[in-house]
């Protein structure tokens, strides 16, 4: 019994890991149809960032802000250049691609190749009694952290007028702009925090999933499969997406570790198949 | 004139649908672009809220050239477009509809006056509304952006006759406020009961008969050429 929950937490807390790293990616797929390869790289530059920092003595809540900002500033500058790319995936693909080996090389040279041990805060070490079981208290912090921002951007989409404009552009982009909507300005914005949120899956989920060169593609095949498997453009169905992605990832490796790709892209093929604009989304022109 | 089009020459990539259209919209009053389905109705209204801009040609709102503007700056310059279709955002709801559009608060509420059946509706997901309530909510967010131009495509299409009726109501009342509206359609009962001025497009935006609604509605044998009616 206790095995099953701690099984289904450790599903859990993986699984907010990867909804914040996709949360950023399915809005700006879904919403702004820009189609970034980059975004794996968010996660790279957050956990280095931390790692970094952390080791010349920055204090480690300071580490996650910066590494926040790094990604934000990373996310502005793929922005930038991927505004002569206008709607063309294929070059928005081959583009983002190649900044993501640049980035890739730079942190190679910057960090080196060994994987990177990232700190933990010292309230965050150790277990908690949760009556059943004794469950680490930083993958709890994880699931806390995921739902927390779950909630804000819930909030954010229903409750702002950003949020609604956003919703707009889904429903219908040329409407949306024949109401006055500046779509460049939101695809910006939206962009940017996305970027920032994926930098904050890799300053808090690099504990779990380590920081090493190639981490970055790993991360990004996660992501790509969760905004599929949950519908590019909403936040409900990346959250439900991470769930099924984290569940199925932490149930085969406990079981049959050598099928954990097998099993992620299995999910994905019955998905695509029986419910191709997946879980939540709308269908991608 | 309020609106202009100078002979505008629209494509949809390499199809060549406006060839030479020029259209004048008068302050205040209502302009009818009249026509069969396929001659270039949309894509005139495409090409002057600034969807599908034209490759050649211009368009002038209150003088001042529009058409390299994109769209959402054009709405801003005081054109707003009720599409056809209506193409109301489905997922937002009727108030979440207005507020995306609005310039302010006294906007919305101005609409809510104006049509009370939507304020009745307002949580309401706009893609459950009946067709006519669509089309109220169409023309409510239009008017939201406070349009000196209200630009509306085939609005009778696809709503039962009663109401075709209220909403004829609605937009004369529009035009009483000031509001120059520039209308497309099939239905030339309708058309011409609002109308002013009216045009009939033939084909690829040639533009076959300009003159006042009046006169079009005497001139049986141009709608019957053009329009198919029997009169
Ligand atoms: N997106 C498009 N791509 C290519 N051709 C189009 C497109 N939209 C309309 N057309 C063509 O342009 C012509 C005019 O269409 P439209 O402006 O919609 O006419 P109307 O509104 O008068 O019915 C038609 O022949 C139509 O097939
Ligand atoms: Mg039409």
């Amino acid at each position: 019994m206790d095995y099953w929950i701690a099984l289904l937490l450790n599903a859990i807390s993986f699984g907010m890991v990867l909804f914040l790293l996709s949360a950023g990616l399915t809005l700006t797929l879904g919403t702004m149809r820009l189609l970034n390869l980059t975004h794996g790289s968010f996660f790279l530059v957050g956990a280095y960032v931390t790692f970094e920092l952390e080791r010349h003595g920055v204090d480690l809540a300071l580490a996650w802000g910066a590494a926040v900002l790094a990604t934000a500033l990373c996310g502005a500058v793929v922005f930038v250049l991927l505004r002569p790319t206008g709607e063309d995936h294929l070059r928005q693909t081959l583009l983002t691609f190649g900044v993501l080996f640049v980035i890739a090389d730079a942190a190679l040279v910057i960090v080196g190749g060994d994987p990177a041990i990232l700190p933990r805060p010292g309230f965050l070490e150790g277990t908690l009694d949760l009556g059943l079981l004794d469950y680490p208290k930083y993958r709890l912090f994880l699931v806390a952290v995921g739902l927390g921002m779950a909630g804000l951007l819930f909030w954010f989409q229903y409750r702002t007028r950003a949020g609604m404009m956003l919703r707009a552009v889904v429903d219908d982009p040329e409407m949306a702009r024949g109401v006055g909507i500046n779509p460049t300005v939101l695809a910006a914005v939206t962009f940017v925090v996305g970027a920032g949120i994926a930098g904050l899956s890799g300053a808090l989920g690099g504990v779990l999933l380590g920081a090493f060169p190639g981490v970055d593609l790993q991360v990004l095949l996660f992501a790509l499969v969760v905004v599929i498997v949950g519908g590019a453009g909403s936040i409900g169905g990346a959250l439900a997406g991470s769930v099924v992605i984290g569940l199925v990832n932490t149930v085969t490796i406990a079981f049959a570790p050598g099928l954990a790709l097998f099993s992620m892209f299995g999910v994905m093929l019955a998905i695509l198949t029986l419910r191709p604009q997946g879980i939540a989304g709308k269908a991608l022109a | 004139m309020i609106l202009q089009a100078n002979d505008v020459h629209t494509w949809y990539g390499t199809s060549y649908v406006l060839q030479g259209t020029s259209i004048e919209v008068p302050e205040s009053q209502c302009t009818a672009v009249l026509g069969r389905n396929g001659v270039g109705k949309t894509t005139l209204v495409r090409t002057i809220c600034g969807f599908t801009p034209p490759g050649r040609g211009e368009v002038r709102l209150r003088g001042e050239r529009i058409d390299a503007m994109p769209a959402h700056r054009i709405v801003r310059q005081g054109l707003a477009v009720v599409p056809q279709g209506r193409r109301v955002f489905k997922n937002l709801s009727v108030e979440e509809n207005l507020q995306v559009a609005a310039v302010d608060r006294a906007r919305v509420a101005e609409v809510w006056e104006r049509f009370p059946r939507l304020h009745e509706r307002r949580s309401s997901v706009a893609g459950r509304l009946s067709g006519g309530e669509q089309q109220m909510l169409a023309i409510g967010r239009a008017l939201v952006t406070d349009p000196t131009v209200l630009v509306l495509d085939e609005p009778t299409e696809g709503l039962a006759p009663a109401i075709t009726e209220s909403l004829l109501g609605m937009l004369q009342e529009l035009k009483r406020s000031g509001v120059s509206l520039l209308l497309t359609e099939q239905s030339v009962g309708f058309a011409l009961a609002l109308a002013d001025t009216a045009y009939v497009m033939s084909s690829r935006g040639q533009i076959a008969y300009a003159g006042t609604a009046a006169a079009l509605a005497a001139d049986a044998s141009v709608q019957e050429k053009h329009l198919g009616v029997a009169v």
